[in-house]
C-alpha cells in the first residue's frame, strides 16, 4: 500500500515537472557501521526500542563487502577497509584495501561517481567527520595506490599523486571536514593552504564561520572549504573518565572484577566543534542554491568516519556517539528529500566493524573466570539505567593500553587496532522509485549503479 | 505508529469480511543464533563473496531488535537474547528472560502460544529440529516451562520450579509431527507410569528413530522421529575435525611472542552425521504430512546448530549448518509457491559471536599473541580463497551470543511491509497470527 502510494506520487510528481527539477543525490556513509555497531547505540540510547531514525527508514537491504587481493585480484579478501569499500561505492568496483578508486595490483584509476556528476554539469560537495583526505572521502575526489599519500613528501605516494592536490584538480564545490595539521604543507612553491584559496577556495575553519551566510545564494560558483579539527575531528562522546574498553581486572580466584556500569560522557576534546548535522546542513544549503541556476543537480557525499575509528580503539561510546550524530544528519538529510523531489537518500556502511555487546555478567550460564573475557570490555549504563556488556575480543592492545608509537600505517591490522569484520552492512534508501531499489541482499557493487541512473538516465 | 494503524486497519477490515475458505498456512523457518555474521561466513565460504544463498533472493527483509529481561530483576533488560527467550518472543509476542519456555519472566504464568492457538482452531501441527526435540527452541511453541533444560522427568532442572517435562507437554499437545534429536529420551519414565515411547504410541504417534524408517512413512502418518542420542550430529566438521584454537607462538618465554599461523583448509563431512535424515527430508515429510484442505497448519522448522556450533567455536559446523537450512528455505518458499496461501517467514532468535577477520597477511608485520587474543580459524572456501574466522568472546567453554539486530525474511504474506526495515521481535507474532486466524 505504502509502495503504491509512493510510486503514484513519484509517477505524478514525474508528469508534472518532466525535465524542469534538479535530480540529487545524498550518499550517507557511516564508516564501519554494521549491525552491530547500530545495534550497540541502539541499545545504549533507547533501551532496544526501534527508535533510530534510520530504523524509520522501510526501504532497508543487506550488501555483500569484500575486496580483491593486490597479490591476485583473482582472489577475494572477505573483509574490506575503507579505501575498498569506498572504491565500491564510488565506482561499482571492487579493489584492494588501502587503494582509493584505483584497480588492484595494476593501479588503473576507475572513474567515480563524483567525477562523472561533476564532468555533467552537477554540483559536488563532500563532508567528513575525518580529515578530508581520509579513505572515504579520497575515493569520490582523487585515484590513489595507497590511501595514506596525502600530500607532497608522503612516504606512502611511491609515485602517486598526492590527494590534496588532485582534490584541487576536482573542482568539487564543497569539501568539510579535519585536517587542519595539512594546511602549512608543501604544494608547489606554497603551501596547502594558499592553494586552497589558489583554486577559488572560500577557507572556513571555525563553527561560527560554518554558521555563516551561504556563498552560493549569491555566487553561483562559490567555492567552500572547511577544516575544522587538528587531525580527525575528536569523538562526540567518550566513556567513563575518558577510557576505553580495557582488560578486566581479576580477584585471587581469578573471577572476573566487573566495574559498575557507567554511562557514557562528553568528551570535552570535541567542545565547540561542529557538529556533522551542521556541517552536512552547509554542505547542502550551498548546493541547493547552485540548484537554482542548476537545473542538473548535486551530487553530496557525507561520512560519518569515526564510528569505524572509534571500534578499532575499542572505544564503544566513541562508537555510540558516532553513530547517533551520524543518525540524525540522515534524518535531515531525508527531511531534505521529503521537501525537494528527485532527491534520493542512499544510507550504508563501506564495512562492518569490531564491536559486539555480549552476555551480561550475570547472565546464568556463565562462571566468570577470567578465560571467560579475554578480550576487552565496557560495562555502560544506557540511557534507561540497564547494564549493557559492550566487548572487542579482536586484539587486546589498544592506544591506552600500548601508548607507544607502534601503529604501522601501511598495513590495516596495526598492532593496536580492532579488526574490521566480514560481514554484509545494511542499506537504507528514501527517494528510490520501484524500477531503481535497494532492497534484499545485494552486493556493494550495486549501488554505484542506483545512484548513476538516478542522476545521469 | 503508522505500521500499527495498519494492522489495526487490516484487521478490523477481515473481521468485516470474514475468512476464506482456503486453507492457511505458515512455514516459520528459525536460524538458531543466526545473524548477519554467521550467514556471511556461509556465503563466503560457499558462494566466494556472491549473494548466493537462497535467503539473498528474498526480497522482503527487514531486521528484528532482539532482547530479553534480566533473570534477576526481569524490570531490565539483556541485550544479548538466547534461545528460549527467543522462541518465546517470536511464538508469542512476549519478551521473557534467558531460559523461559513461554512462561513470562516475572511470575513463571503461561503465555500462549500460536502453536496452541492454531491446534485449537484445527490446523495442523509440526516442529521439525536439529536439536534434541524438547530444546529450547521447539519447546517455545508447545511447552511452558521456566527451566528449559526440564526435558524428561528425572532431571535436576525439573526440580528448580516443578516445571512439567517439555517432552511430556509435547505429547499431550498432539503436535502431529514432530521430528528431531533426542531417542534418548524413549525409555525414560513419565508421570503416568510408562515410558515415554509407550506415552508416544498411546497418544497414536508412530515412532521412528532412523532415516530409513522416516522416508519410508506415509505422508500424514502423526509421527514422534527421534533420530539420535541428543543434538543431532551436524553435517560438516572443521580441517582435521578441528574447530577454531588458539594461535601457537614461536616462544612462549620471550614477552612479544610471535604467532605461528595454521595452513588454511577447506572444511570436511562430519562422518557422524552419515545415515541421519537431512533437515530437508524431515522438513519435506513434514510439509507433506501436515498439507491439508481443511483450516491450514503451523510448522516451525529450526535449523538448531547454526548457535551450537558457535558456541563451540566451530565454523565449518556453523557453516554447514547454515547451508543447510538455507536449502531448507528454498524447499518451504517452493512449497509456498506451488500451493499458495502459505506464508514462509525466516529469521533467528539471537545473534551469535562469529567474526570474519584478517588473514594472516593482513596482518602487519610480527603479530604477537595479543592481537589475536581468542580463537582463530583459517579456511579455503570451495572457490580457493582463504577466510579467516575468530571467536573471541571466551576462550573457556561457551561463545557468547551478541545483542545485534538478526535478519528476518519473508514470502507470501499479504502485507509484507509489516515484517520490512526495522521491527521489533515481538511485531512477528502478531503478523503470524494475523495471516492465519484472519
Amino acid at each position: 500500500m505504502r509502495l503504491l502510494l509512493l510510486s503514484t506520487l513519484s509517477y505524478m510528481a514525474m508528469v508534472i515537472t518532466a525535465h524542469s527539477a534538479p535530480k540529487n543525490v545524498i550518499l550517507l556513509i557511516g564508516d564501519g557501521m554494521g549491525e552491530a555497531e547500530i545495534s550497540l547505540a541502539r541499545n545504549y540510547e533507547f533501551d532496544g526500542g526501534d527508535g533510530l531514525f534510520i530504523d524509520t527508514m522501510d526501504f532497508r537491504g543487506s550488501a555483500v563487502v569484500n575486496a580483491l587481493l593486490d597479490s591476485d585480484p583473482s582472489k577475494l579478501a572477505f573483509i574490506g577497509d575503507s579505501a575498498s569499500g569506498g572504491t565500491v561505492l564510488a565506482t561499482g568496483q571492487r579493489t584492494a584495501v588501502r587503494r582509493v578508486s584505483t584497480t588492484a595490483k595494476f593501479g588503473v584509476p576507475i572513474v567515480t561517481i563524483a567525477e562523472q556528476a561533476k564532468e555533467k554539469g552537477f554540483s559536488v560537495g563532500i563532508v567528513t567527520t575525518a580529515e578530508i583526505t581520509d579513505a572515504t572521502p579520497a575515493s569520490f575526489g582523487a585515484h590513489s595506490n595507497n590511501r595514506y599519500c596525502l600530500k607532497a613528501g608522503d612516504r606512502a605516494c611511491n609515485g602517486d599523486t598526492p590527494i590534496f592536490e588532485q582534490y584541487f584538480d576536482t573542482d568539487y564545490d564543497v569539501f568539510l571536514g579535519g585536517g587542519q595539521r595539512h594546511l602549512p604543507g608543501k604544494y608547489g612553491d606554497g603551501t596547502i593552504e594558499q592553494a586552497v584559496k589558489d583554486n577559488g577556495y572560500t577557507l572556513i575553519q571555525t563553527t561560527n564561520d560554518l554558521s555563516q551566510g551561504i556563498l552560493s545564494i549569491s555566487d553561483k560558483d562559490a567555492k567552500l572549504w572547511g577544516a575544522f579539527s587538528e587531525e580527525h575531528f575528536p569523538r562526540e562522546w567518550q566513556g567513563y573518565q575518558g577510557k576505553y574498553a580495557e582488560k578486566m581486572a581479576i580477584d585471587d580466584n581469578n573471577m572476573a572484577i566487573f566495574p559498575p556500569a557507567r554511562n557514557c560522557e562528553a568528551n570535552p576534546k570535541y567542545a565547540g566543534k561542529p557538529s556533522l548535522q551542521a556541517m552536512a546542513e552547509r554542505a547542502l544549503n550551498e548546493l541547493d542554491a547552485k540548484n537554482d541556476a542548476n537545473d542538473k543537480g548535486f551530487f553530496l557525499m557525507i561520512e560519518g568516519a569515526s564510528i569505524d575509528k572509534s571500534s578499532h580503539d575499542a572505544d564503544p561510546c566513541g562508537v555510540i556517539g558516532e553513530l547517533l550524530s551520524f543518525d540524525r544528519t540522515v534524518e535531515m538529510a531525508v527531511e531534505y528529500a521529503k521537501n525537494n523531489e528527485n532527491t534520493i537518500v542512499i544510507v550504508t556502511a563501506d564495512h562492518g566493524g569490531a564491536t559486539q555487546n555480549i552476555h551480561h555478567p550475570y547472565y546464568e550460564r556463565y562462571k566468570r573466570i577470567s578465560q571467560n573475557v579475554p578480550g576487552l570490555f565496557k560495562m555502560l549504563l544506557t540511557k534507561g539505567g540497564n547494564e549493557m556488556l559492550a566487548y572487542y575480543g579482536g586484539n587486546n592492545i589498544t592506544k591506552q593500553t600500548n601508548p607507544g608509537d607502534l601503529t604501522d600505517q601501511i598495513s590495516p591490522g596495526g598492532l593496536e587496532d580492532q579488526p574490521h569484520t566480514g560481514i554484509n552492512v545494511p542499506v537504507y534508501a528514501y527517494g528510490l522509485d520501484d524500477d531503481n531499489k535497494l532492497s534484499g541482499t545485494i552486493k556493494q557493487t550495486e549501488i554505484y549503479g542506483v545512484m548513476a541512473k538516478h542522476l545521469f538516465d | 505508529m503508522y505500521r500499527l494503524l495498519v494492522v489495526c486497519f487490516s484487521l478490523f477490515i477481515s473481521g468485516l469480511t470474514f475468512a476464506s475458505a482456503a486453507p492457511k498456512n505458515i512455514i516459520l523457518l528459525i536460524g538458531d543464533g543466526m545473524g548477519e555474521a554467521e550467514i556471511a561466513l556461509a556465503r563466503a565460504y560457499e558462494f566466494n563473496g556472491d549473494a548466493g544463498m537462497f535467503v539473498d533472493t528474498m526480497k522482503n527483509q527487514g531486521s528484528v531488535i532482539v532482547k530479553q529481561f534480566m533473570v534477576a530483576d526481569p524490570s531490565k533488560i539483556e541485550f544479548a537474547g538466547s534461545s528460549g527467550s527467543g522462541g518465546t518472543t517470536i511464538s508469542t509476542g512476549y519478551r521473557t528472560s534467558e531460559n523461559r519456555i513461554a512462561v513470562s519472566a516475572v511470575d513463571g504464568s503461561h503465555y500462549k502460544t500460536i502453536m496452541e492457538e492454531a491446534q485449537e482452531r484445527g490446523f495442523k501441527t509440526g516442529l521439525v529440529t536439529t536439536a534434541n526435540i524438547a530444546d529450547a527452541t521447539p519447546a517455545t511453541f508447545a511447552a511452558h516451562s521456566q527451566n528449559r533444560y526440564c526435558y524428561v522427568q528425572g532431571l535436576s532442572a525439573c526440580d528448580q520450579f516443578g516445571d512439567i517435562p517439555t517432552v511430556e507437554q509435547f505429547l499431550d499437545h498432539n503436535v502431529d509431527v514432530m521430528l528431531g534429536g533426542g531417542y534418548n529420551f524413549l525409555p525414560v519414565g513419565e508421570a503416568g507410569g510408562g515410558t515415554i515411547r509407550e506415552k508416544a504410541i498411546a497418544h497414536g504417534y508412530k515412532v521412528v528413530t532412523d532415516r530409513e524408517a522416516l522416508l519410508e512413512l506415509e505422508a500424514g502418518t502423526k509421527t514422534f522421529g527421534l533420530f539420535s542420542d541428543g543434538h543431532m550430529p551436524v553435517e560438516w566438521v572443521g580441517p582435521g575435525g578441528r574447530g577454531a584454537d588458539f594461535i601457537k607462538v614461536d616462544d612462549y618465554l620471550r614477552a612479544n611472542r610471535k604467532v605461528i599461523f595454521p595452513e588454511p583448509a577447506a572444511c570436511e563431512l562430519n562422518p557422524e552425521h552419515k545415515g541421519m535424515p537431512k533437515l530437508e527430508e524431515m522438513s519435506k515429510f513434514a510439509l507433506d504430512s501436515l498439507k491439508n484442505d481443511d483450516e491450514g497448519f503451523f510448522l516451525m522448522i529450526e535449523g538448531a546448530s547454526i548457535d551450537k556450533q558457535s558456541h563451540e567455536a566451530n565454523a565449518c559446523g556453523t557453516i554447514g549448518e547454515m547451508l543447510a537450512f538455507d536449502r531448507t528455505v528454498k524447499i518451504a518458499v517452493d512449497y509456498a509457491k506451488k500451493n499458495g496461501d502459505t506464508a514462509v517467514i525466516v529469521t533467528a532468535d539471537h545473534g551469535g559471536p562469529t567474526q570474519v577477520i584478517y588473514r594472516p597477511a593482513s596482518f602487519g608485520r610480527g603479530v604477537i599473541r595479543e592481537q589475536i587474543p581468542g580463537l582463530y580459524q583459517r579456511l579455503l572456501t570451495k572457490g580457493g580463497h582463504e577466510l579467516a574466522v575468530h571467536y573471541g568472546t571466551n576462550n573457556y567453554d561457551d561463545q557468547s551470543h551478541s545483542g545485534v539486530n538478526v535478519p528476518i525474511f519473508t514470502y507470501g504474506l499479504d502485507n509484507p511491509e509489516l515484517l520490512t526495515g526495522t521491527i521489533q521481535q515481538t511485531e512477528i507474532y502478531g503478523v503470524m497470527k494475523n495471516f492465519l486466524f484472519n
